[in-house]
């Protein structure tokens, strides 16, 4: 009598565990979501008769005959299409860098590279040329090598999507060492619960990390740094230099003037709210516009 | 007896004074030489006269805040103040770079009261919030000043002006008549410890060739040149000299104080000393140290102050390419040639058809040798270009370029390649890669909302407590009781297999019955299971499940063959089909 009654609890939690999941698929979107709604309002008139496909063959015939700035404008335009998926879009933010490093331009091409890593952070070969192109802009390794370093590339070998899914089916071990603590008790199953709620709460570190990067991230391009200022006009206070390659957040623009929020590499002088010229800096997220 | 003691006493004392002697010294933290290095003290005059007063600078360079903790007392000196401390900021530009700094002076005061030799015991400050301590400082008060007619001392060619960061020399001429007797001779040099904004820069080209070793501000030892017997101005002198090269580190005046000769006779031994010597003296002298002019200062300006010369060659001129050429360049000349910030061509745009893979940097013999390992990156490269270091010549006092000559090379170009970044025999190269054409595919499903991963924990939780509670109700699924009735089944066929006799298979059967209905084996014992179903299931009305009934009927088999048959076993498979059964639902 016990074990039925103990199945029919756990076939309970079964069904609002697949009801959950059922409306995750069907839940609100990701930040994603809005740029992609941006590219939609954006791009939907700008090539409406060319296929990405074919802006993509075109552009990489044109980077083929060195007609470099034909294939920037093409891959450019191509980035504005809302039929591109995401990993499609970080191959053409790939190309780009590799089209601004042909031009020598190498913090550019860093910065393109960087923000496809953003969308396929697993491409060892983007991850390659990033290193490279950070390296020629005179730009520190992303990855120092040290703990922090790794840790964060760990955590980030992922994409939001990903990271959510892992915290979600991170609780499958956990679902079923509750069910065989409820259902049978002992030492064991308590034991087996804390090795899965460890589980858990480290299948839960990728989606936390992503959730607390920054959602508009950008990078600084200008090979001195940026002039952070106080107020968004050249007269007002210099508060510091923003040092090249590093990475903040964007929280607003005025103008020609971007605002930028974080605390950069070392974080060192705490977080704090700055405004550079919207030139000094380069958008990583692909939404319509980013970087020009 | 007496002589006993006086020997233990003795003895004592000695190795007391020997652990003294030997115990090392705390040794301040880093953080204390740190700061320990920024502060100093120097005297006015090394020798004063009786009625004079004896005045100690002391200075905080390259600091924050500072100010005077303790001054020490000294019996024989009383001190007669402190002056409130003179601050002074300084902004320097020097390689294209902005240093700013504070500095604090203050003087102290202390007039003898008796002639003798004084030791300044270390003067306590607090800088930036740590204590440190200046060095110690010795002066000599004397009641008569004697030795002008008989001694010598002269400054040589002591500069009035230099630049900042332009070396200069103390040279220092001192001796005395040779017809006196001299046996005892003691440089009162308070500067000889370092001079404020002042840095020791020894000249490793010039070492003393005849040296002589002199007393030094009563307590330490030096190394004078002995120039020997000369006549200077119509006197035969014993002459010695002193040099000592320097180099200003900022702006303002150099004050060297005056300084003194002490020479004549000592006699006696460590318990008594006579003393008789002279005194001869030499004025204290101010050397302006005058700030580079900013104006026309190149970006490039190297930091070099002098005059320099340089001197170029390669250790090849014939090289394929990639090959490495080492570039010797040599610097050396009256200038701050030790201290300046060599040029990389690296940065310069003459340079950019080379690789730069490494530099080296030795300064030794007053030379300064720098090494640059480059590698010419195509084969139409016919020439390393002029490499310009950037100085202040303070002869022209104007910034200038001192520059290498250019050296003509021959580049070979690699069979099917034409330049460094065609080539591939020495290993991988370096470059951004081909674009990626393969198109990727669609992306994977969006990710849960936010509200789903924060319900779906929720859930379990909920879940899990639920069910928790749910069985607990009906007893603790962990009891012994619990766990004997899940492990019946699998417990009957491990004693199965063991079992040959229907004697050990009846018993069997009675635990796992035991075990899945809560009672003991010995219940079972002769009870058939249709009167246990009666009794327990209260269901009279009902027939007997299936199961029950064949229970039933194995107990009658069983009890059959151990009562009236041979104790033969029954077919095993038919117990635990039974035992299936009635674990489906019957018990």
């Amino acid at each position: 009598m016990t074990t039925i009654d103990g199945l029919r609890a756990l076939r309970a939690v079964a069904c609002a565990i697949l009801a959950a999941c059922a409306l995750a698929t069907t839940g609100a979107a990701t930040p994603g979501t809005q740029d992609a709604a941006d590219d939609v309002v954006d791009g939907s008139a700008a090539h409406a008769d060319v296929t990405p496909a074919e802006l993509d063959a075109a552009a990489a015939r044109a980077y083929r005959d060195e007609d470099l700035s034909t294939a920037e404008a093409l891959w450019r335009e191509g980035l504005r299409s809302p039929a591109l998926s995401s990993r499609e879009r970080a191959r053409w933010m790939t190309n780009l860098g590799n089209v601004a490093a042909r031009d020598d331009r190498w913090t550019e091409a860093a910065a393109w590279f960087e923000g496809s890593l953003l969308l396929r952070p697993r491409d060892a070969a983007t991850r390659a040329k990033m290193d490279h192109a950070r390296a020629e802009a005179g730009w520190p390794p992303a990855d120092r090598g040290d703990l922090a370093s790794t840790t964060r590339r760990v955590l980030g070998a992922v994409t939001e999507d990903e990271a959510r899914w892992i915290a979600l089916f991170a609780l499958l071990p956990l679902a079923v060492a509750l069910g065989g603590e409820a259902l049978r008790g002992g030492r064991a199953w308590r034991r087996a619960c804390w090795i899965a709620l460890a589980l858990w709460l480290v299948g839960t570190m990728p989606c936390v990390y992503a959730s607390l990067r920054p959602v508009d991230p950008v990078v600084v391009t200008a090979p001195g740094g940026a002039a952070a200022r106080s107020e968004p006009r050249t007269s007002a206070t210099r508060l510091e230099r923003l040092p090249a390659g590093s990475r903040w957040e964007r929280v607003d623009a005025l103008g020609e003037w971007t605002k930028l929020r974080g605390s950069g590499e070392s974080g060192g002088a705490g977080v704090r709210e700055v405004w550079v010229p919207s030139s000094d800096v380069f958008r990583l997220r692909p939404v319509a516009g980013a970087g020009e | 007896m007496t002589t006993n003691r006086i020997a233990i006493l003795a003895w004592l004392c000695l190795a007391l004074a020997a652990v003294g002697g030997s115990a090392p010294a705390a040794t301040p933290s880093p953080a204390q030489r740190g700061a320990a290095s920024r502060v100093s003290a120097h005297l006015s005059s090394g020798l004063v006269q009786l009625g004079g007063a004896v005045r100690v600078n002391v200075f905080a360079q390259d600091v924050e805040d500072a100010r005077i903790v303790d001054v020490p007392e000294v019996p024989g000196l009383k001190l007669s103040g402190v002056s409130s401390p003179s601050r002074e900021s300084r902004i320097a530009y020097v390689n294209g770079r902005r240093s700013a700094s504070t500095s604090f002076r203050w003087v102290v005061v202390y007039d003898p009261v008796e002639e003798g030799d004084y030791v300044i015991p270390p003067i306590e400050l607090e800088v930036d919030g740590e204590r440190v301590k200046t060095q110690e400082l010795s002066v000599t008060v004397r009641r008569d000043m004697r030795g002008e007619e008989l001694g010598y001392i002269e400054w040589i060619e002591l500069p009035e002006r230099v630049y900042e960061g332009e070396p200069f020399r103390l040279r220092l001429r001192f001796g005395w008549d040779g017809r006196t007797r001299v046996n005892y001779a003691n440089l009162l040099l308070p500067w000889a410890s370092g001079l404020p904004n002042v840095i020791d820069a020894p000249d490793p080209s010039r070492r003393p060739s005849n040296p002589q070793e002199l007393n030094l501000n009563n307590q330490g030892r030096i190394t004078v040149e002995t120039l020997g017997e000369q006549t200077v101005d119509g006197r035969t002198l014993v002459l010695f000299e002193l040099d000592r090269r320097m180099v200003a580190t900022r702006n303002g005046a150099i004050e060297v104080p005056q300084s003194y000769l002490e020479f004549g006779v000592v006699e006696g031994n460590l318990i008594r000393r006579r003393k008789d010597t002279n005194m001869v003296g030499v004025d204290a002298r101010s050397i302006e140290v005058r700030p580079l002019p900013r104006e026309g200062q190149p970006f490039d300006f190297s930091g070099a102050v002098g005059q320099v010369q340089v001197a170029q060659n390669v250790d090849r001129r014939s090289v394929d390419v990639g090959e490495s050429i080492k570039l010797s360049v040599e610097y050396r000349g009256q200038a701050n040639i030790e201290f300046f910030t060599a040029p990389d061509p690296g940065r310069l745009e003459a340079f950019d058809d080379f690789r730069l893979y490494g530099t080296t940097d030795d300064y030794e013999g007053g030379r300064r040798r720098i090494v640059y390992d480059i590698v010419p990156e195509h084969a139409d490269v016919d020439v390393i270009p002029p490499l310009p270091l950037w100085i202040f010549d303070t002869r022209r006092e104007e910034y200038v370029a001192v520059e290498t000559e250019p050296i003509p090379i021959r580049v070979r170009a690699l069979e099917g390649a034409t330049g460094l970044s065609g080539e591939t025999d020495d290993g991988p190269v370096l470059d951004v890669g081909d674009i990626q054409t393969e198109p990727e595919g669609p992306d994977g499903p969006r990710g849960p909302s936010d509200g789903a991963l924060v319900l779906a924990p929720a859930i379990l939780g909920a879940g899990w407590f639920a069910l928790r509670a749910g069985v607990r109700r009906a007893g603790d699924p962990d009891a012994p009781a619990a766990r004997a009735r899940r492990a019946a089944l699998r417990t009957l066929r491990r004693e199965l297999a063991s079992a040959s006799t229907a004697s050990a298979q009846s018993l069997a059967l009675r635990r796992f019955l035991a075990a899945r209905s809560g009672e003991t084996p010995e219940a079972w014992d002769g009870r058939p299971a249709t009167q246990w179903y009666e009794e327990r299931a209260r269901r009279e009305a009902d027939e007997p499940p299936r199961a029950i009934v064949e229970l039933d009927a194995l107990q009658r088999e069983l009890d059959e063959q151990v009562w009236a048959g041979a104790d033969g076993a029954v077919d095993r498979a038919r117990i635990e089909s039974v035992a299936r059964e009635l674990v489906g639902g019957a018990l």
